[in-house]
């Protein structure tokens, strides 16, 4: 794993040097867009339609649209400065309960690994969060937006979860169709309760399979053995063991009658092979 | 060193030859084909495989033809040292390999399939419990050999007492160098390159593709490279993948010839797919009709020519 990111959680007094890892990977298929006629891969220009040429990226600059078709440009340092100093601080704020949270707000997750001399500290921070209960809610900046996080003990490790700010978590006043006024039936209820308690089990991720994945990867499995492609390759037929009897008869002739036939047992393994020895042309 | 509870949790940086400009011809040294792979540490614990590459990183999955290594060494746990090759044309690629070693998470599966990987194994450091770190390379060589049954995928790599007899084979057939080892040294974990190994490579060659010049003020200064791609169903887009440029090698008036000749090759649109432009360089696209031999030391991890330089500069010779 190849950390993302550098830095250090700030804990009351203690500072603990940490690197930080993604803790999740997307497997999705991704597909290419082919040209149809000759499956070449697109490529994507940068196009100015007023100067009708490719940009290159030392003339790209960013803009900001507050009027459709108007433009505020912001220079990089503009827009870096805004950013404040990035100091490479997981600040933790407040201790709170798991549960209070609710999972709406949890945007990407991420382990922590303490670096360097940071071995103990931590190990005292994930302690104490564990036997307490605790969670510790954070604000840290990744990149150049700071966020709201929560970090917390995960199997034997500290976690950062990024969190949304309240505002950018969407109202539900406004979702069209919600139940008001009505009421819930007394037996519809009961039999619904029951229901649940019948299905209710213990977590077990693994039963949950990408189905979808797994049935487009048999499609292309079987195109590609269905040599349902138009040049099908050939490096299966390609073997070491070609090379590897090539180069030992090679070395067995330009050896000729100098040397006495090695007593290097790797030597005689090779040369008393049964399969018949084809040596690559060329 | 003793081996904990889990064997998969030891991390062992694999020994690394130094190299040697010259053989080192020398009775108690023995000499090995140098592969032009990926690293690759297979760990073997009941029945279980784990791999690790040269930076520590677990490459489990990136192999599955691995997974049969339980079945062919005759022990209970096992620790080997080996390189991962891939063939092109009949000779190892550094650049085939690589693709292995890109795979996208999800497409192993069909990677195994088009671009098969061999496991040319050279060391043993570890047998059912035992660290064979201080074993003599010799003595480590034999129970290698003693301890595998090889498969299509999976061979010992073969030792030769005459370092020049290799060394002149390998030039012939065009591959990356040769190792002398030690025969009574002991395996020295990395980083630190040790003398007990000695590495002497051989100058790469390549035939490449010329798809454009780039300008240093008005002059040409180099040649673009590039090599076709081939599509994931074996296709050739046509386009090249940049490999770098040259000009090292080249005379003023090489670089004029294929000035002249890039002008009337022009085009218009790039013809390769990754090729992020420097700044302060002009360049001129040409199609990728004609190629060029290139020697160069070795491929960088990005997939570049390292120094790269053209011996034969004759631009007549190579326009037919």
């Amino acid at each position: 794993m190849r950390a993302m990111w550098k830095g250090s959680i700030s804990f009351g007094l203690v500072n603990i040097p940490v690197r930080l890892f993604a803790a999740t990977e997307k497997k999705d298929l991704k597909f290419r867009y082919l040209h149809a006629p000759c499956h070449t891969p697109l490529e994507y220009q940068k196009v100015c339609s007023t100067c009708k040429t490719e940009v290159p990226w030392e003339e790209i600059i960013r803009g900001y649209e507050y009027e459709r078709g108007r433009f505020v440009v912001l220079s990089e340092e503009e827009i870096d400065a805004a950013a404040g100093e990035k100091e490479r601080l997981i600040e933790i704020q407040d201790f709170i309960q798991l549960e209070e949270i609710d999972p709406v707000y949890f945007q990407n997750s991420y382990y922590l690994a303490p670096d360097g001399p940071g071995g103990r500290p931590y190990l005292l921070l994930w302690e104490a969060m564990r036997e307490t209960g605790k969670i510790a809610l954070a604000t840290v900046t990744l990149r150049t937006k700071e966020s709201m996080a929560v970090v917390r003990t995960y199997k034997e490790v500290l976690s950062l979860s990024t969190m949304f700010y309240p505002d950018e978590v969407r109202s539900v006043q406004d979702l069209p169709d919600l139940p008001k006024g009505l009421e819930v039936r007394e037996k519809e209820l009961v039999m619904a309760k029951e229901l649940i308690l019948n299905l209710s089990t213990s977590f077990e991720p693994e039963k949950y399979k990408d189905s979808y994945r797994n049935k487009l990867l048999d499609v292309i499995q079987a195109k590609v053995e269905g040599k349902e492609i138009a040049v099908a390759p050939s490096p299966e037929r390609e073997k070491v063991v070609d090379l590897l009897e090539a180069l030992q008869a090679s070395v067995k002739k330009s050896r000729e009658k100098t040397e006495k036939a090695g007593k290097r047992d790797s030597n005689r393994k090779l040369s008393s092979r049964k399969e018949k020895a084809t040596v690559a042309k060329k | 060193m003793t081996a904990g509870n889990n064997l998969f949790q030891q991390k062992i940086v694999p020994m690394e030859p130094k190299t040697s400009k010259v053989l080192r011809e020398d009775p108690g040294f023995f000499y090995q084909v140098k592969w032009d792979g990926v690293r690759i540490l297979a760990f073997g614990e009941n029945g279980n495989v784990h791999l690790q590459g040269r930076s520590l990183k677990n490459k489990t999955t990136l192999y599955p033809e691995l997974a049969v290594l339980p079945e062919l060494v005759r022990g209970k746990s096992f620790i080997l040292d080996g390189e991962m090759i891939a063939l092109n044309n009949g000779r190892p690629s550094f650049f085939a390999v690589m693709q292995r070693e890109r795979a996208a998470p999800g497409s192993v599966v069909l990677m195994e399939k088009n671009v098969p990987v061999f496991y040319m194994l050279f060391d043993l450091l570890y047998l059912n419990g035992k660290w064979l770190l201080k074993c003599p390379w010799e003595k480590r060589q034999e129970m290698l050999m003693d301890v595998l049954d090889k498969n299509e995928r999976i061979h010992v790599t073969p030792s030769y007492e005459n370092g020049d007899l290799l060394l002149q084979t390998v030039r012939a057939y065009k591959m990356e160098g040769i190792v002398a080892k030690k025969g009574d040294s002991p395996y020295i974990p990395g980083p630190r390159k040790s003398t007990y190994w000695l590495k002497t490579k051989i100058e790469q060659v390549i035939e490449a593709y010329v798809g454009g010049i780039s300008f240093k003020g008005n002059k040409p200064a180099s040649l673009l490279l590039g090599l076709k791609i081939d599509g994931p169903d074996g296709q050739t887009s046509g386009k090249l993948r940049y490999i770098g440029s040259v000009s090292s090698g080249l005379r003023e008036k090489d670089l004029e010839d294929w000035f002249s000749w890039a002008l009337d090759n022009n085009s218009t649109i790039s013809p390769f797919t990754s090729f992020t432009a420097p700044s302060g360089r002009s360049y001129l696209w040409a199609n990728p009709v004609k190629k060029i031999t290139v020697t160069f030391s070795e491929w960088t991890p990005d997939l570049k020519l390292r120094a790269p330089r053209i011996s034969n500069v004759d631009f007549a010779v190579l326009s037919n």
